[in-house]
């Protein structure tokens, strides 16, 4: 019966990060666009918003140490709850990537409206990427949650070639340093999120198996079966 | 200490089957698993306590030191003294807390008084009974409290220098804080001793052992590190187990 409870907890806390998670694609979308547009009223939109994700955050947290300190979950319990304690925290500093994106039409004296392709394409692969983990998370999918992983690179080779375009605008007119610089910075954001939603993928796996795909990486990296302690040299 | 392909049977009901773990020398082995599920019948293989057992048959091998204590040539007596038990409620016996320690040693022919004294001292402070009984060794053995007994029956076990402690639940008859105890006081004994503990509660295998067998119907469903058990099971049993679906 205690654990017929547990389980429909845990089901609700679930059903919260789905929703965190949503709450956060809609706020990266709605960045850009501000940023695009120069929308003040929807960058102070957003920008509130981030006070709202920031409150779920601790809010799913909270349901969280309750029901470690209650229920004393072990196995693969155990690993879902510290799954999402981590994974609210990754939405926790995307809500802050949005709204760093809205703070810069608000700071900027620039008036101008922007169209970029590379930043279309970017916005969009990250809304599948975060959609995928988020249903990654639900299903319990490894292998959509290895798939989230990888994606990352291609984020990283759109901010590229992004920061090249930008450069070249900056070497051809020094007028349009401020808007390459702008934009520059809010691709960078754009490309910290993509890390942040790589790193959930990470998790999930974790979540499911109980190993972590860094540290597979890390494994092939130092040529060791398994890896738990890497000295720093100091 | 290890358990080779052991089979045990009452009559016709096979109780423990091809059972095969090792018990790594000083060390807390936890064995887990439903009521029935074998583990107390197998603890109990470890020093033969089942050849007390009308119609218990034992098949395989159980090695100390590399010796089958099933050969013939075996002193059951000896065994015992080597492999000690504490058992699931306290039985101190009926004479004082200096006898019930001296008692084992004085069987195994030591007589000298200072020896003995010796002997129950290191034991009782071994068992960290000695601060609480130290002022009062010529008390029965039953007006210590139920946590003070059962730590009495590890001192006993101690006295006789064995190298395996096999513990039948020690803590269940227990409130929580001299569970507690017990349990500090087995993560002492592991620095002298191999431990092997039966235990139905979960968050005690967790705390003190450091390797976990789950059994389920005489069955040795997984043996692994404690830490692996209780975080990534291998098994989908011992996953449903522990954390509580069943059992």
């Amino acid at each position: 019966m205690s654990k017929e409870v547990f389980y429909s907890k845990l089901k609700n806390v679930e059903n919260d990060v789905v929703e965190m998670g949503e709450v956060c694609i809609e706020s990266i979308k709605k960045s850009v666009d501000a940023f695009l547009n120069k929308d003040m009223d929807l960058a102070e939109q957003v920008v509130k918003e981030d006070d709202i994700i920031d409150l779920k955050e601790m809010e799913i947290e909270e349901k969280c140490v309750k029901l470690i300190a209650l229920y004393q979950p072990v196995a693969t319990d155990l690993r879902t709850i510290l799954t999402i304690i981590k994974i609210i925290s990754k939405l926790e500093k995307i809500g802050d990537c949005s709204s760093k994106i809205a703070s810069i039409p608000l700071k900027s004296k620039l008036n101008i409206k922007r169209e970029n392709e590379i930043i279309n394409v970017m916005v969009e692969r990250l809304d599948k990427m975060l959609n995928d983990a988020m249903l990654s998370f639900k299903n319990r999918d490894e292998k959509l949650a290895r798939d989230v992983y990888s994606q990352d690179k291609k984020i990283d080779k759109l901010y590229e070639q992004l920061y090249r375009e930008m450069i070249s605008y900056i070497i051809e007119d020094p007028r349009d340093i401020t808007m390459a610089t702008e934009t520059i910075f809010m691709a960078k954001y754009l490309e910290r999120t993509g890390d942040i939603i790589a790193s959930i993928g990470d998790r999930v796996v974790y979540m499911v198996t109980g190993e972590r795909i860094k540290e597979e990486e890390f494994e092939k990296k130092y040529n060791v079966k398994k890896i738990k302690y890497i000295k720093i040299d100091k | 200490m290890e358990s080779k392909n052991l089979n045990l049977y009452y009559d016709d009901f096979h109780a423990l089957i091809d059972v095969s773990i090792p018990i790594y020398e000083k060390k807390i082995t936890a064995l887990i698993g439903p009521s029935g599920c074998g583990k107390s019948s197998y603890i109990r293989c470890l020093n033969r306590m089942n050849d007390l057992v009308p119609n218990a048959k034992v098949e395989g091998v159980v090695t100390l030191d590399g010796k089958n204590i099933y050969d013939k040539d075996v002193d059951v007596v000896d065994l015992r003294k080597r492999v000690g038990m504490v058992f699931q409620k306290p039985n101190p016996f009926p004479m004082s807390v200096y006898d019930n320690v001296a008692f084992g040693p004085r069987i195994h022919g030591i007589k000298d008084k200072k020896t003995l004294d010796e002997i129950v001292e290191d034991s009782l402070k071994k068992a960290a009974l000695w601060d609480e009984v130290k002022d009062d060794l010529d008390k029965s053995g039953f007006d210590l409290s139920g946590g003070q007994q059962q730590r009495l029956c590890i001192a006993r076990t101690i006295a006789v220098k064995p190298d395996v402690i096999l513990m039948d639940e020690p803590t269940s008859a227990l409130d929580p804080l001299s569970t507690q105890k017990i349990e500090d006081l087995m993560i002492e004994l592991k620095k002298d001793f191999t431990v092997v503990v039966v235990t139905h509660n979960m968050q005690q295998a967790s705390r003190v052992s450091d390797y976990t067998a789950f059994f389920l119907m005489g069955k040795v469903i997984e043996f692994d590190k404690t830490e692996k058990i209780f975080l990534a099971p291998s098994k989908k049993e011992t996953e449903d187990y522990v954390s509580g679906r069943f059992g």
